[in-house]
């Protein structure tokens, strides 16, 4: 596998060679400082454009497109990490040798046109295809409640500081789509392709010259500013600890506990908080588990999974809601994980490093792994094993001290029974 | 051991049929680090009445499931989750309707896991207390799944579909089924369907696939089994849906619909999987994203997303589950029942969606997964792995689907629809 960083002034491009596969994936991505009146105008353009272009300006004539180059897997979504918010869209398709000789700039062309040629009209995205995905849009921010666990997280973070990206609704907000228009959206499509950074990916066994060559004569990008920010986020300050309950006519309920971790180190952030994070409640060995599961049985799923770049560390649970007390006192004595024991950081560093020794085995966890050195200067693979294995009972211990929790959310159910 | 070629697509196949009956296909993917084992019993969340000892015995709802969790509790206290962890591998396990399986998947210790895979299945270790512990666990999962609206449109019209067959009951069962289950069922379901001669091995990944077949091998020849047939009752099952139209209420924002069509396929001649292809690639030209159908339903503003195409398979019949959210669902009922008057598929539409079967197979043959899931779903539902996936796919041709919809049956259908319970 070889990797080769092109700088093109106004983007950067990253080849990743390889032959491990049968199919070649291309990923652009663009990222920006994450504003939370952004969030759902965002989601409206990577939406739409990967919905209709110009040239197939209806989903029919899309969709019928993508299957005729060989069923070409697109895939857009955005996401937000620690000061940023990354939208990416992503093709895949078949090598060559399966397909034909033409598939890779046919598939390269509709990349184009999903990016340079959307369906718009007099500087305006056309008003057909703009309501159906607005409908879209508005069904889906709505039924975020049908989706119990999700919607119980999400309510959990909102009730971290207004200005804080943790607590920005990624699913968008109603009203904020209500003003949207279609003139507001081509004037943000126009915003995010001239000033967000951009990085393409390219992951298989394509000629990389022919290729750059291909693209920087189809992909015209404005030069741009540099744009520097610390991607992570670092709280100093303990918080005051936020409880808030709210009913819905459910069978299972929910309990949500958000916890900062503060003054993360940048060793701590990489390495302790994910093993940490592995012991307390990670798999089906973790104390959480094994406490509230397997000896008190009150819960089928219940995890703690971390958010590096924000310093947040965050328990889900699902439980009767007359279990409430007890559930949360068991997780509370657990979160500052005390008398660790040498297996179980063994078996968490060794888990961990064995997702990172099979990073190379999938073409996202390859982008992911070449974007985290870009975004986040993040470590080599090699680096990476190093430092798992230098990470210390001691290491975990003071981490411990670190983590203060500051919201504890609970979705209350009420039992049909009870009606 | 014998190896095949899976012709186009570059893949080979070892097989080995041990002397206790226990099969096994390996995939090789040296281009990967990963290896993906599953060991996998052809009894999943069907509850058939099975024969022991000469006499056809029931046992409750959800119990294939239950063992599932249960299997997990060994006797000498190792908890197999704390085994697998302690080298970094990950070991999970899932129920379906027809089969259970138990995997993990790692880049290291290959040798003892797959070892300790086979050993954790073939020591059940049941008592009283274990049992009853369970119950909280298995309660909290229904209840996590009656909130979720997709599921209970998938399980509700299951049960609104069928009669007799017992698919038509979820796989996890009831709270007041599970809180039937005793020890003593738990055994007599293991000792019936957990012989090896009801269960086959899927490697995918970076194997030597002679050492692999060698391990089981060895491990296999130290253990003794009861040479016991499986034998489950027979269940006549009418093309008729037990019940034909109805609405409940949940915790949803829009209606929830489910239009589900119960196919006869045991009068078609042909192979069940290409029948089954040709069926699909039906209801996805006319009901897909590619459809003439939701882009008039999206200008009607009926819909505004498309329509999700399930599909289950019984010995005698095919359903396909349409589901969709709308206000306005009686009109788009109304569509559907139009659509479906008047098959119209054109050989442009055939041809399409034949370039996607046989594109999607070099996806999937891209991740260890995803063909370790292909091949063991072939075989539970055809008994078979289809080295000639090309071949069938490449010659399904636009004569022969005219064939099938002419001899399409679509007179059994049932509706679904959740509305709010606000």
């Amino acid at each position: 596998m070889k990797y080769e960083r092109i700088d093109m002034g106004s983007y950067h491009i990253h080849f990743i060679s390889t032959n491990k596969f049968k199919t070649t994936t291309i990923s652009i991505n663009f990222r920006e400082k994450i504003k939370k009146e952004d969030i759902t105008i965002r989601r409206f353009l990577f939406q739409i454009l990967t919905n209709t272009t110009k040239k197939y300006n209806t989903e029919r004539l899309f969709e019928i497109e993508l299957e005729n180059l060989y069923s070409l897997s697109l895939y857009h979504s955005n996401l937000k990490f620690g000061n940023y918010i990354n939208s990416y869209i992503d093709i895949k398709f078949l090598n060559d040798k399966y397909s034909d000789d033409k598939l890779l700039y046919n598939s390269i062309d509709l990349l184009y046109e999903i990016l340079f040629n959307p369906n718009v009209i007099n500087n305006s995205f056309e008003s057909n295809t703009f309501n159906i995905i607005k409908n879209k849009l508005n069904l889906s921010i709505k039924s975020l409640k049908e989706n119990t666990g999700k919607y119980a997280s999400n309510k959990a973070l909102q009730t971290m500081d207004k200005s804080d990206p943790i607590s920005f609704n990624m699913w968008g907000d109603k009203k904020d789509l209500k003003n949207i228009d279609e003139k507001s959206l081509y004037n943000y499509y126009k915003h995010v392709l001239d000033t967000n950074i951009i990085d393409i990916f390219v992951v298989g066994n394509v000629n990389n010259d022919e290729v750059l060559e291909y693209i920087k004569n189809k992909f015209k990008f404005k030069e741009r500013k540099d744009i520097n920010i610390d991607p992570f986020i670092t709280y100093n300050k303990v918080p005051k600890l936020i409880t808030k309950s709210e009913v819905m006519n459910i069978n299972q309920s929910k309990l949500v506990i958000v916890c900062k971790v503060l003054n993360l180190s940048l060793f701590e952030r990489r390495y302790v908080l994910p093993i940490y994070t592995s012991i307390l409640g990670a798999g089906s060995t973790s104390r959480l588990f094994t406490n509230v599961r397997e000896k008190n049985s009150l819960a089928y799923s219940i995890n703690a999974i971390n958010n590096n770049p924000n310093s947040i560390l965050m328990i889900n649970c699902g439980i009767d809601s007359d279990n409430y007390e007890k559930t949360l006192n068991l997780i509370m004595n657990e979160i500052n994980i005390k008398n660790i024991d040498k297996t179980e950081v063994d078996s968490a560093r060794k888990e961990l490093i064995s997702s990172v020794e099979t990073l190379l085995d999938s073409p996202s966890n390859i982008i992911n792994y070449y974007y985290g050195m870009e975004v986040f200067k993040a470590d080599k693979i090699d680096l990476k094993i190093k430092n798992y294995n230098r990470v210390t009972i001691k290491d975990i211990e003071s981490l411990s001290n670190k983590i203060k929790p500051a919201a504890i959310y609970f979705l209350k159910g009420i039992d049909y029974e009870e009606e | 051991m014998k190896k095949s070629k899976i012709k186009f697509y570059n893949e080979e196949v070892y097989y080995e049929k041990l002397n206790n009956g226990l099969e096994i296909y390996i995939i090789p993917n040296n281009r990967v680090k990963d290896i993906f084992v599953t060991l996998n019993t052809k009894y999943g969340g069907c509850n058939y009445k099975f024969k022991l000892n000469n006499k056809f015995i029931g046992v409750p709802n959800g119990i294939a499931h239950f063992l599932e969790h249960k299997m997990f509790e060994q006797e000498d206290g190792i908890d197999p989750f704390v085994f697998f962890n302690e080298s970094g591998t990950y070991c999970n396990a899932s129920t379906n309707y027809f089969n259970t399986s138990y995997l993990f998947a790692g880049n290291n210790n290959f040798e003892n896991n797959l070892n300790y895979l086979l050993d954790f299945v073939q020591s059940p270790y049941f008592t009283d207390k274990n049992v009853e512990k369970e119950k909280g666990i298995i309660a909290q999962e229904i209840k996590m799944y009656n909130d979720m609206p997709d599921t209970i449109l998938f399980e509700r019209s299951l049960y609104n579909i069928f009669n007799n067959h017992p698919i038509k009951y979820s796989i996890a069962g009831t709270i007041q089924d599970i809180n039937n289950i005793t020890k003593e069922d738990l055994y007599n379901c293991y000792n019936t369907f957990y012989n090896p001669k009801n269960m086959f091995i899927v490697i995918t990944g970076n194997v030597n696939p002679e050492s692999a077949i060698n391990i089981i091998k060895n491990n296999q020849n130290n253990k003794k089994f009861n040479d016991r047939n499986v034998e489950i009752e027979n269940i006549s099952e009418p093309d008729k849906v037990d019940k034909k139209y109805d609405v409940i209420k949940h915790n949803v924002t829009i209606p929830y619909v489910s239009y589900s069509i119960k196919i006869p396929v045991y009068k078609y001649k042909i192979d069940r999987k290409k029948l089954n292809i040709y069926l699909s690639d039906i209801f996805n030209i006319l009901f897909d994203s590619t459809s003439l159908f939701y882009e008039n339903m999206k200008n009607k503003k009926l819909l505004d997303t498309v329509i999700d195409i399930d599909t289950i398979d019984t010995d005698k019949h095919k359903v396909f589950i349409l589901t969709f959210k709308s206000k306005k669902y009686n009109k788009v009922i109304k569509e559907i029942d139009n659509v479906l008057k008047n098959i119209n598929i054109s050989n442009n539409d055939l041809e399409r969606k034949k370039k996607v079967e046989i594109s999607d197979m070099l996806y999937i043959f891209d991740d260890i997964s995803k063909t370790n899931k292909l091949f063991l779903n072939n075989k539970i539902l055809y008994n078979d792995i289809y080295l000639n996936v090309y071949d069938l796919l490449n010659n399904l041709n636009i004569d022969e689907l005219h064939t099938i919809i002419n001899d399409l049956n679509l007179d059994n259908k049932s509706i679904l629809i959740i509305e709010s319970n606000k």
